[in-house]
Formats: structure tokens, sequence, C-alpha cells
């Protein structure tokens, strides 16, 4: 998680330094937006919460103990703030666009066709999941979280976060979606 | 490896399905764009970092682009606590609400089940809120069968509903040709809901829309036809609401951003009655700015509603316990056939404002059987911000007047909690117990504070 540059950021800015405040925006930034993405599935509303957080994290660096991890912390504010807006705006789990608006017009006819059979499939292999199993897998392999801050944001212990991704990419299996994940895989890491 | 062994540890190898729901995300994400600069983000900022260092921050909420009536923590002014009214609230509120409660019959049914026998070419209601959930009696609410027509675009309101919490209407959008209007949020529909004295109902910001099913909502606006169900917050009721409900539904469409009216030139409308009108994927503008744009046209649909309204029990309470220096106020309590509110004063100090992350339900029993949560997780909660900007207390309860603008108040000291508690023997000792959900310092071994509530229903 980089805790040695954390530390002697999050020091400095609870010394008041901005730029060191600064640095751990910059820092941060990319977790921090995913991971409102994930609950909040709104571009104005992400950008809302997780300006607020860091309102949230200014405010309460006096009380953050020097030594301990900054993101977990971090994360479970943005969370916060994006359940309270979430709430308010209808806690989105919004379906998203057709796969074949998202794939790249320089593909090839054919793995383009492929991808979005697969986007399709994985999609409504997806819809038929609990809306905490695709909210777990969103956090894990878009937000990038880990497994112990999956937790902390969903307020659920470790060993539900595992059970639950298993479940989830058990039933993902199931459904054979994964043959088809196989093909883009191939072609992605070749 | 098993996928279950491979998902144990944070750094395991990835299988191709875990690979493939990156890539997957990528794509899906993508249309919502990059994270904002952070240069922005620190200009936003500046104003309160260089107000004074860390510990002294100025306590001021940045105000938030969300939409109509939801887009904030909205007021609820603090009232009886202060004055000293409520023995006179509480004998009005119990012989008023109970005598109107007793009317209505014992849950026995869900709403989601009614919503799957009206259309039962459609796939089961999968994603609607499970506080809508609620159990009703399957003869509450009215079948009205409503149609009025906009651009070859058939709107129908199906059935509605009210109580002391909520008003439900539900509706369906038929298209003659090409693809149905969606339900609000995702699409091109906007509804308000208006009494007879022009007193505006908010919609419920715990779920404000339903689709009909999660199929119709990954199609949401792509299809023939859509079927919706609109929740509107019933907090604006006020004094002693007649046993009928009558209500002005309207509807405005608004396509890539801007609101269409009927009757008007404007190509837009014409785009927007064929549904070739995209849901966009980035707005042109605010959404607050479309919908104050569009309200101050013509509404395409407007329907005039006599909605049955089964009451509820209000209970007010004003009860104070404090635990580990903080202090929780349970206000008052309103049991209803479609949910139980219970409204909670609570103060962080540093903000002088409700928490951020206000304190969690962690358990309701009547008489000393569990009543909720039905089962031990954080999304079935029941935590709730709600309320109305610029909201009174007056003497028969809170009022919500009519507000063009209810995104600017970020001012309440109190928290709304919707908790779905079927209605079946609700009377009884009540034990209502809160957990602290403040973020935990890092390190911080004690256990969160509670707050344990005991009440008579």
């Amino acid at each position: 998680m980089g805790e040695p540059v954390d530390g002697e950021l999050v020091r400095q800015a609870r010394l008041g330094d901005p730029s060191a405040f600064q640095h751990l925006v910059d820092l941060y930034a990319p977790i921090a937006w995913r991971t409102a993405l994930v609950f909040l599935k709104d571009r104005h509303l992400a950008e809302d919460a997780v300006q607020e957080a860091w309102l949230d994290v200014w405010r309460g660096l006096p009380r953050f103990r020097e030594g301990e991890p900054f993101r977990p912390w971090l994360v479970t504010l943005i969370a916060n703030r994006c359940r309270k807006a979430g709430r308010n705006a209808r806690e989105r789990d919004v379906p998203l666009d057709d796969a074949a608006a998202l794939v790249s017009d320089a593909e090839q006819p054919e793995s383009r066709v492929q991808r979005v059979e697969t986007f399709d499939a994985l999609r409504e292999a997806l819809a038929d999941l609990p809306q905490e199993q695709r909210r777990m897998l969103e956090l894990r392999y878009f937000a990038d979280l880990e497994l112990a801050e999956i937790a902390a944001v969903t307020s659920v212990p470790v060993g539900t976060v595992k059970s639950r991704l298993h479940r989830a990419l058990r039933a993902l299996r199931d459904v054979h979606v994964a043959e088809r994940l196989a093909l883009v895989n191939e072609e992605e890491l070749a | 490896m098993s996928f279950f062994e491979q998902t144990q540890t944070d750094d395991a190898p990835e299988t191709n399905v875990e690979q493939a729901l990156r890539a997957y995300y990528r794509h899906e994400f993508e249309r919502f764009g990059d994270a904002p600069a952070t240069d922005a983000q620190m200009a936003r900022l500046a104003p309160e970092i260089e107000a004074d260092g860390p510990s002294t921050v100025n306590p001021t909420v940045a105000l938030t682009s969300g939409r109509r009536w939801t887009g904030g923590r909205r007021g609820w002014r603090r009232g009886a606590r202060r004055g000293g009214l409520l023995p006179a609230l509480v004998a009005a509120a119990l012989v008023m609400g109970a005598a109107a409660f007793v009317a209505a019959p014992l849950v026995v049914h869900i709403i989601g089940d009614r919503l799957s026998r009206r259309w039962p070419d459609q796939p089961p209601l999968l994603n609607g809120d499970p506080r809508a959930h609620a159990a009703h009696d399957q003869h509450l609410g009215r079948d009205v069968h409503l149609a009025e027509t906009f651009a070859g675009q058939t709107m129908t309101v199906d059935w509605i509903y009210a109580d002391a919490n909520r008003i439900v209407v539900d509706y369906t959008v038929q298209a003659s040709s090409g693809q149905a209007l969606g339900c609000s949020p995702l699409s091109l529909l906007d509804e308000y809901l208006t009494d007879d004295a022009g007193r505006q109902y908010p919609m419920n910001p715990n779920d404000p829309y339903v689709p009909l099913s999660l199929h119709q909502q990954v199609f949401l606006g792509r299809g023939p036809s859509v079927a919706c169900e609109v929740v509107f917050d019933a907090v604006a009721l006020a004094g002693s609401p007649p046993t009928t409900l009558h209500m002005h539904l309207a509807l405005w469409p608004y396509c890539a951003g801007e609101p269409v009216f009927p009757g008007s030139p404007d190509p837009r409308a014409q785009a927007a009655l064929a549904a070739q009108c995209p849901t966009p994927t980035s707005w042109p503008k605010s959404l607050a700015e479309t919908l104050a744009q569009a309200h101050a046209g013509p509404p395409a649909f407007a329907f005039d509603l006599a909605i049955p309204f089964y009451g509820g029990i209000p209970v007010t309470l004003g009860q104070t316990l404090t635990a580990d220096g903080k202090t929780v106020t349970l206000e008052r309590v309103v049991v209803a056939p479609s949910e139980t509110r219970l409204f909670v004063h609570v103060i962080d100090p540093q903000i002088g404002l409700a928490p951020s992350s206000p304190p969690l339900v962690t358990s309701v029993t009547v008489d000393g059987k569990t009543a909720y949560p039905p089962i031990a997780d954080r999304a079935d909660s029941g935590f709730e911000v709600v309320g109305c900007a610029q909201a009174t207390n007056q003497e028969d309860g809170f009022d919500c007047p009519p507000d063009p603008n209810p995104s600017l108040d970020r001012t309440s000291e109190y928290v709304v909690y919707h908790l779905g508690i079927p209605v079946v023997a609700v009377q009884g000792q009540w034990v209502v117990t809160f957990r602290s959900d403040e973020p935990q310092m890092p390190g911080d071994k004690n256990p969160p504070p509670t707050w344990t509530f005991r009440f008579q229903i």
C-alpha cells in the first residue's frame, strides 16, 4: 500500500502542509475515483463524493494515528460519502451501455464480434448475481481494492468478502462464461 | 488451484475469469471518463484548507450537483425537543395516526409480487429495494388505468398507493413505434407530484425508481414498453390527511440534456417521441439545470390522481441517550405499511451537523421478537438520510413546503432511517439499538458505542 511514502506525507499533512496533502490527493486520486464510481455509477455524484471524502480526510487528519495505513481509511471515507450520496440519489446498480458501443473500432471484425459476445455473456451472468456480489467484484477487479479494504468499505468481515467473491466467480464459471472469457484473455494477453 | 483458493489472498495469480473481469470493467466504466484532475479538486478544497489547519477546518460542507430532491441531506429542523409541544404532539399524533392505521389490513403481500402479477410476461422484480417489499395486503392501493399520449408515447398510470411514509405510483410507457421513454433517472422522464395546495412531494431518495425487473433495467429506454414504479416521500403530508389524497402527477421528457415540450416545434420533441434520443453518456449541463429548464414549460403527461391513503402510527418520543460521550435522540417513529421510519437527532461536534456516518440500526425487537434486520448485512441496515429542504416542524408534524431548489440545504441535524419492518404485530414493547458507524481510527480496539431505546407502541 505504499505506506513508507504515505507515512511521511500524512505526517506533514497533519501538520497543516497543503502541498503534502496535495501529494496525497495526487497519489490516491485513481483509487478514490474508481471506488466512488463503483458505488455511484455517476460521474457528477462520484466527483462530489470524492471531494467531500477528501474534506473528511483533511478534517480527520488530526485524529489519524501516525504509522497506520492511510489507504484503508481513505477508501472507507470514500465509501461512507458514496453511501450517503448514493442513498440520496438512489444507490445505483446501473447497467452500462451495450458492449458493442464500448469496443474499439480499430479491432478486427472477428475479435470485435467475439469480444462483444463475450461481454454480453458476462453482463448477462453478472446480472444474475446478487447485488452485493457484483459490488464485491467491482471493488476487487475495477477499483483494485485489497480484500481487507473491501471488507472495510462494505462493513463485512474479510471472510465474507472472500466467500462472496468465491461464490461470484464460481457462478461465472458455472454459466460457462469462463470459456468465452478465456478467448478474450488470450487475445488481450498476447 | 480452485477459484476459492485463488481468491483467498491478495497476491494469488489471477484466473482467466478474473482477468476478463478486469477487461470488462475497464470497458464498462470507461463511459464515466477519467478521474477529475487533482488540480481541480484541490482548487475546490482550497477554501477549506486555507481557512485553517486540519484541526480547525471550516465545517462548511461542499454543495453537490445532485439531481432534484436527491442532492444532499435535507433539512429537518429541530422542533418539539426545543419547545414544550411533545405531550400535545404525542397525544394528537397517536390518536390520529392510530385511527388511520387500524383501518389498514395486515400485511401479507409484497409489492414486487404484485408488480409481477400485473405484467406476467415480464421477468420477476429482481432489483427492487427490499424496503419496497414491505408487506402489504394485496388489496391495498388502487388499480387505475389512466392513459395519456404524447407524440406516440402512451403513458398509463396503473396503480397508486399512499401511507404516512410513501406515495407509490406504478406506470407503463408504450411506444407506438420505436422505443419507449424510460423511467428516470436513467432515461427520459422526470416526475413531479403535487397536491391541491401546490405542495410538492419529493421522490423518496431511498428508492425513487423501481424498474419492473433487472431485465427491464438493463434495457431501460430501449424497448417498446417500459414499466416503472416511482416512490415519493409522504413526509410533506400535513395535518390529518383524508382517506383519499388528491394529487397531480406531471412528467417531463428530456433528451440529451434538453427538455422537450408538447406542442413545441422543437424537433427534439419528435426525437423524444420516437425515442431516438439516447441516454446521454455525458450531460452537456447539470441534470439539475436541465430539470429546472424543463419545469418552466408544460409537462408532456399530466394526471389527476385520487390516491387511497392508509395512514400510519406516528409516535413522538424525544428519548435521549449518551454513550461514549456521544448523544443520540430518537425523536419520532412512524410505522406504516410500506416501512417504519426512525427520526434521529445526532450531531457530529466537528461539523455541527449529523455525522457523515450516522449510527447504524443493528436490531429492532417487538416484545422480544426480532423484527429487524432480516439478515445481518450492512446493505440491509436500513440506513438512510432523507427529509426535505427547508422543512419546518409544525405543531401537527414536520412540513415540507414546495422547494424549487432543494439541493442547496445541507444543514440537517437529523437522520431518518427506513426499516422494512413487517407491520404484523407492531404493537408492543419496542427495543431499537443503534451502533456508531463513525470510521474507526486505525488501531482503535475499543468497540463502537451503542444506544438502545425502549418504547411502547
